[in-house]
């Protein structure tokens, strides 16, 4: 029956599945196809490949991204305190479009001034340098990616990319080995010629960096100017009124674990070029005559002699501001400000007022500003987070100024006197994570430079701004609640200072150890480790020597000798900073890095140090063994960042090591089973990205993840295999996870994109080879919680402009594993409660999992229009489903598949199923009675308007049609109010009360009230006499005329059951309730028209 | 890392050297056809009509596309009581949008009337190049976990899409296309289609899925497809006004 080309084409063959014919593998004409021998060939292979794939599945296991399938992950926030900014781009034609670069946190855009603002580079590493859009063509938008601001806890880039659709979609175009783009200039006339200042390696040497320059958007690149392979490009400035004209900083520096040098060589100088970067010169006249750091330059836009510069040297006398009025010829020193020479490595940016060469601002702890050419500067608003890295004058109106900070973007229109801060942008960098067990669970985190906060993981109508709550300020690293003791909640601040914070005063005791006499001083690291064990008794805190405390911190007990390699060159944190001293404990080093003891076994705690030292005891710190010198291919002094004691079995720990600050990037992941003595290498070796922390799952011990700087990896088979998490989790860092053991949550701490959950570790466990070698399985998945009330009322009205986290959705979950797409024949889902189907709903195609959501409420009723908002607003949920086990039947093609799953009440909740059954019953007799108020309206209008329509010849029954029309007409008026004005001139009848008692009980889950159940009685006898009244209409003077009327002409109504089926047929559709549901229905709806591309694919 | 990049784009390239080689965008074109009943059954078709459910953001509404020679097409959307219709005559694209305030028929703004005017009666992997639509190989990718090649489809007047084709069945699993306007321009759009089922020899996806960034926009299922339905084409051309 394959035969002829005129036979129908048979989809299913007796096989079964579905016989299509592969590709012409023949490699001959499409005739080839038609032969049918060919096609038996080619049907008996696929059969046989088929057959041998299932055969091998059970082998060869893999975990990849495909198999997770529908699961998504979850991004909190939050933006509360923002995170750090690394740079601003603003659209030259509409201030209102921004480009926001964050350091850790991708590009984020808005086209509304900050109203909205949106995440448009998650597919790319999130760590931005620059951000220049095209003057020519503001649709060309270039991105350099790796920070500039080259602090200790620094990300990497990849290069540079490019958008030509406004920031939509990007494309890498090279120059990926330079680490971290500084700067980019695009020539004001086109597009398509850019210069980009590249930093280069910070850690190592390298010779991808200088200024490269390209005249074809970037699809091939010069090198215009190169020093050596330490020396970067630090900042770019073009002069905006003769574009061959060109200033480059070059800055010679390292950064190693232990010491930072700006300076370095010494290479360091500004270089001008007039010729498009051809040659360059180097500017000295009136510049220290001294070795030089960080310079950061601009040209004044409204004159191109202008320029101002901020120049690094060792000298207090020679480093700060200098002015040129002669394009660079010739400086000279202008007036100092703390800020004008402060930390140059991290703040050297400055700006000019594009319409007044005398004003001009600059980046410092705080943002400062000169009016009159740098004699006399003043601070920015001292309410804004300090640390500043970027300004931008509004050209419009030059008193209108952004700036980027550590504590996000801030906006002013006074020239800087007061700011307002942008309360949406998630660019939240934490150092960790902690879970306590409350209902529902906190989340606790310190964050670079923005304390230490907590909050809930799901809060009424999302988390807020205002659900964080702080315990401590400074740099924030671990935090977290006392397992047994509610109030306390231990924060810390940079180089280990460690305190306890009462939740009661909020009051914080500061509690770290001191050297004992004869001690060598304390090292802490910047990110000192404090652990807890689970049981709340052991408290542990890490110099260079282990600290155990039985009193949550009072006093320690030092457990343990130096666990670090104690290297006195390694021991220079007062001397770090090259020519600016940069003593701030950031480079404090052989210090202790991570305490992990073993959840089995108090005795048992590891300890790893940042050079490399992995120490364990096994009797509680009498004895320790160093374990490093055992795992193969780790080169010696790999910072230890990682240590994941197995929640299974004590001599199995996981370990991950990180060697980016000397300029290995290597994925480093190790795991023992013997106790430390031996070690497997079960890193991912197509893994991107530096290991930084680990975790084995506390039930499934083969369920491993993987944080790396970027992004999440899973392995589902004990570390054999592993695949990047994609959906909804960026490539950014992710610095620790917890697992929340009670909701099988993995809880991470990205540095960049703040907290992000994966909700369903429930549907991971589950996907194990036994149960991916076969076609399809449904997975267990725990019971489903029935809701809360609607809560009508709650929150507030802050406008647009502030984030608000999702929670995890509530509806009950149907989750199944599919070996490999549907295709062929129908595939959807039916559920059914005691017999009776309840719902259909559309299935989950794909390979991998698949996630169905049941909504745990049913329809709203159909209810009778009204012009009464309470009451539409009322009738607006359904009621929830009752309790209890549904009925799950996949149906997929000829096959159908069952299960079972669960709705019932979170265990503690306040609401019980009693309670919540009574409120159900009661509230679908009123959905009941709003029914059936529905067809009886609905059907005194049809009656209405057929008898109306009537034009009977004889007299009287004209008449009986003129009496029925008048008669249905009042009826139905007296059944609901339709005058007034839908705001304070409202009116209630019978459909207004039954909306507003519906109103009542649905807004809450417990058990209703005595009165509500009196009013309910009474509506429901109302209803009866409206009933009654209704069928005596119907069946004397209605039942007259239609004896009346010959037939075709009589007057005839839907029944009940036929009413309430129809779709289309309800008539609640006031005009308030249009305004208010569609709203959100066609904002997606016009995004993408309905219809046109189904259409497109049908032929 | 650098490295490691290189490494991971090694790894595809000796993949691909160990895959067969891909067929040619043609191949996979007259594949598809024949797969889905074969050009002439196409040819000979005059319309369709096409019932079903669409639902979107938990709720659900019933949906009608009828589709005529000449690219004609009538979509009707049912929410709420509200009627939408959006419908293209081959020259103008019309539309009934309640919500947004339209409840007489409406002249389409262009942009939207632009992607009404790319729907192609006939696909366009039949006679593509007597068409005028250029077919081109591009690189295939894993779709919800299924291996499939890639073509690219382009012409003239604007069209640009690109199907996935699952390799083993040759059926597309999904298309994507690119937002022509507004905010998201250039944002890719995802159509992915299953449930492909035979019609009378034809066969066609009764259910489909918009995806946007990731996240579901809409779901479709069809219940009912009518091919050769009796048809009055006024329909297609937007209603004078009294």
């Amino acid at each position: 029956m394959y035969g002829a080309e005129t036979q129908p084409f048979n989809l299913l063959c007796t096989c079964g599945r579905a016989c299509f014919k592969a590709r012409c593998t023949q490699g001959g004409t499409s005739t080839n196809c038609y032969n049918p021998l060919t096609i038996m060939r080619q049907t008996f292979t696929l059969l046989l490949l088929a057959f041998a794939a299932a055969l091998s599945a059970q082998s060869e296991f893999k975990t990849t991204s495909a198999l997770f399938g529908d699961l998504r992950a979850r991004q909190i926030g939050p933006a509360v305190m923002s995170g750090r900014i690394s740079c601003l781009a603003v659209n030259p034609e509409d201030a209102t479009t921004v480009f926001v670069g964050a350091a850790g946190g991708g590009v984020w855009r808005t086209t509304s001034a900050g109203g909205q603002v949106q995440p448009v580079f998650d597919d790319h590493p999130q760590s931005i340098g620059a951000i220049a859009i095209a003057p020519s063509n503001t649709d060309v938008v270039y991105v350099g990616t790796g920070e500039p601001w080259t602090r200790n806890s620094i990300s990497v880039g990849a290069g540079v990319f490019k958008s030509t659709n406004n920031g939509t979609k990007w494309k890498s175009i090279g120059l990926e080995n330079t680490e971290r783009i500084a700067d980019i200039s695009v020539h004001p006339e086109d597009e398509n010629v850019l210069y980009v200042a590249a930093m280069g390696h910070l850690w190592d040497s390298n010779e991808e960096r200088g200024v490269f320059k390209s005249v074809d958007g970037g699809a091939n690149w010069e090198k215009v100017l190169y020093i050596d392979e330490d020396t970067g490009a630090a900042n770019l400035a073009m002069d905006p009124n003769n574009p061959e004209v060109l200033y480059a900083a070059m800055w010679s520096h390292r950064r190693l674990p232990w010491t930072f040098d700006s300076g370095l060589h010494g290479k360091s100088g500004l270089y001008k070029t007039t010729d498009g970067g051809k040659t360059w010169n180097k500017l000295t006249n009136g510049l220290p005559d001294e070795k030089l750091g960080r310079i950061g330059v601009e040209v004044a836009p409204s004159n191109s002699n202008i320029l101002y510069a901020s120049v690094e040297t060792g000298t207090n006398e020679t480093k700060g501001m200098y002015r040129s009025e002669d394009a660079g010829a010739s400086w000279k020193m202008i007036g100092r400000n703390q800020n004008t020479g402060i930390r140059p490595f991290y703040f050297s940016e400055l700006e000019i007022d594009p319409n007044n060469p005398d004003i001009v601002a600059k980046c410092g702890l705080n943002g400062i500003i000169s009016e009159d050419k740098g004699n006399i500067w003043r601070s920015f608003d001292p309410a804004v987070h300090s640390d500043f890295h970027d300004i931008w004058f509004d050209p419009a109106n030059s008193k209108h100024i952004l700036v980027g900070t550590d504590g996000g973007v801030y906006e002013s229109y006074d020239r800087g006197y007061t700011f307002k801060m942008w309360m949406n942008l998630p660019v939240s960098q934490f150092y960790h994570v902690s879970v306590d067990n409350a209902k529902p669970y906190r989340v606790y985190g310190g964050l670079q430079d923005n304390g230490s906060w907590f909050a809930p993981a799901t809060s009424a109508g999302g988390i807020t701004n205002s659900d964080w709550k702080k315990t401590f300020g400074g740099d924030g690293f671990y935090s977290f609640r006392h397992p047994t003791k509610e109030h306390i909640v231990f924060s810390e601040y940079q180089g280990g200072k460690l305190v306890r914070f009462d939740e009661r005063t909020g009051q914080a005791k500061s509690i770290p150890p001191y050297a004992t006499t004869g001690e060598d001083p304390l090292r802490f690291n910047w990110n000192a480790p404090v652990h807890i064990s689970k049981d709340g008794k052991r408290l542990y805190f890490g110099a260079q020597y282990l600290y155990r405390s039985s009193n949550d911190g009072d006093s320690w007990d030092r457990i343990s000798p130096d666990l670090t390699t104690n290297d006195p060159e390694k021991q220079k944190q007062h001397l770090s900073g090259g020519l600016s001293i940069d003593n701030s404990t950031a480079e404090n080093h052989t210090t202790i890095y991570v305490i992990a003891e073993s959840p089995l076994d108090q005795n048992t705690v590891w300890a790893g140090t940042d050079d490399g030292n992995l120490q364990v005891t096994r009797n509680g710190g009498k004895t320790w063994a160093k374990v490093n010198e055992n795992i193969p291919g780790l080169p010696a002094n790999t910072w230890v960042t990682f240590v994941e004691p197995s929640p299974h079995d004590v001599n199995t720990a996981f370990v991950t090591f990180d060697g980016h600050r000397t300029g290995d990037m290597k994925t480093y992941l190790y795991k023992t089973t013997d106790g430390g003595k031996s070690w497997t290498d079960i890193a991912d070796p197509y893994a991107s990205g530096y290991s930084l922390s680990v975790r084995q799952d506390t039930e499934n011990p083969d369920l491993l993840f993987l944080g790396t700087e970027f992004g999440l990896y899973i392995s589902l088979d004990g570390g054999a295999s592993w695949a990047p998490f994609n959906n909804n989790l960026p490539m950014v860092g992710i610095r620790a996870m917890v697992i929340q053991e009670r909701e099988s949550d993995l809880v991470m701490a990205t540095h960049g994109r703040g907290i992000i959950i994966l909700d369903d570790l429930e549907a991971l466990r589950q996907l194990t080879p036994g149960i991916t070698s076969k076609k399809f399985t449904f997975l267990k998945v725990k019971p489903a919680y029935l809701g809360s009330g609607t809560g009508m009322g709650m929150g507030d009205f802050g406008g647009s402009g502030t984030f608000v986290g999702p929670n995890q959705p509530r509806a009950a979950r149907i989750m199944y594993y599919n070996q490999r797409r549907h295709m062929f024949g129908k595939m959807y889902v039916e559920v059914w409660k005691d017999g009776e189907l309840l719902r259909t709903l559309p299935a989950g195609k794909g390979a991998g999992l698949n996630v169905v959501e049941l909504p745990t409420s049913i329809e709203k009723p159909k209810a009778a229009p009204t012009n009464n908002r309470m009451a539409l607003f009322g009738a607006l949920s359904g009621p929830n489903l009752p309790a209890g086990v549904y009925d799950v039947k996949l149906i997929k093609g000829k096959e159908t598949f069952e299960t079972q799953i669960e709705l019932t009440v979170e265990e503690g909740d306040v609401y019980g199923v009693a309670e919540r059954e009574a409120q159900r019953k009661l509230l679908m007799q009123v959905y009941n009675d709003t029914e059936e108020l529905a067809w009886i309206y609905d059907t005194y209008e049809k009656v209405e308007k057929q008898a109306e329509a009537l034009m009977p010849e004889k007299k009287k029954v004209a008449e009986m049609a003129k009496m029925i029309a008048e008669s249905a007409a009042k009826t139905k008026a007296g059944l609901v109010f339709l005058g007034g004005d839908f705001y304070v001139d409202e009116g209630a009848r019978l459909r207004e009360e039954m909306g507003n008692l519906y109103f009542d009980i649905s807004t809450f889950p417990g058990k209703p009230s005595g009165s509500q159940m009196q009013e309910a009685k009474r509506i429901h006898d109302e209803m009866a006499k409206v009933k009654a009244e209704f069928e005596s209409m119907l069946n004397t003077s209605v039942a007259a005329l239609n004896e009346k009327l010959p037939e075709g002409q009589r007057i005839s109504w839907p029944s009940k059951a036929d009413f309430l089926a129809a779709e289309s047929t309800g008539s609640d559709a006031g005009s308030q309730r249009q305004r208010w549901k569609s709203n959100t229905l066609w904002k997606s709806a016009l995004a993408n028209p309905l219809g046109e591309t189904w259409v497109q694919l049908l032929h | 890392m650098k490295k490691l990049f290189t490494l991971t784009l090694m790894l595809v390239f000796v993949t691909g050297l160990f895959a067969q080689k891909a067929p040619t965008a043609e191949e996979i074109a007259a594949t598809y056809i024949e797969n889905i009943g074969g050009a002439d059954a196409w040819k000979a078709l005059k319309a369709t009509t096409m019932k079903g459910t669409a639902s979107m953001q938990g709720m659900e509404f019933p949906i009608s596309i009828t589709a005529a020679e000449g690219d004609m097409q009538y979509v009707e959307v049912n929410v709420q009581g509200q009627k939408i219709v959006q419908a293209y005559d081959g020259e103008t694209a019309w539309q009934i949008m309640p919500f947004q305030g339209i409840t007489e028929p409406t002249e389409m703004p262009e942009d939207q009337a632009e992607q009404s005017k790319e729907m192609r009666f006939l696909s366009e992997f039949i006679d593509s190049k007597e068409r005028g639509i250029t077919l081109e190989s591009v690189e295939g990718k894993e779709v919800e976990g299924t291996p499939t090649y890639g073509v690219r489809v382009t012409d003239e007047k604007g069209i640009d899409h690109t199907y996935y084709f699952d390799q083993e069945y040759m059926i597309p699993v999904m298309m994507a296309s690119s937002v022509k306007s507004g905010p998201q321009k250039g944002a890719v759009v995802e159509t992915y289609m299953s449930d492909y089922q035979e019609v009378e020899g034809l066969v066609v996806p009764m259910f489909m899925e918009v995806k946007f960034n990731g996240s579901t926009m809409q779901k479709m299922t069809f219940s009912e497809v009518v091919l050769n339905p009796e048809i009055d084409k006024a329909m297609f051309s937007m209603p004078k006004k009294d």
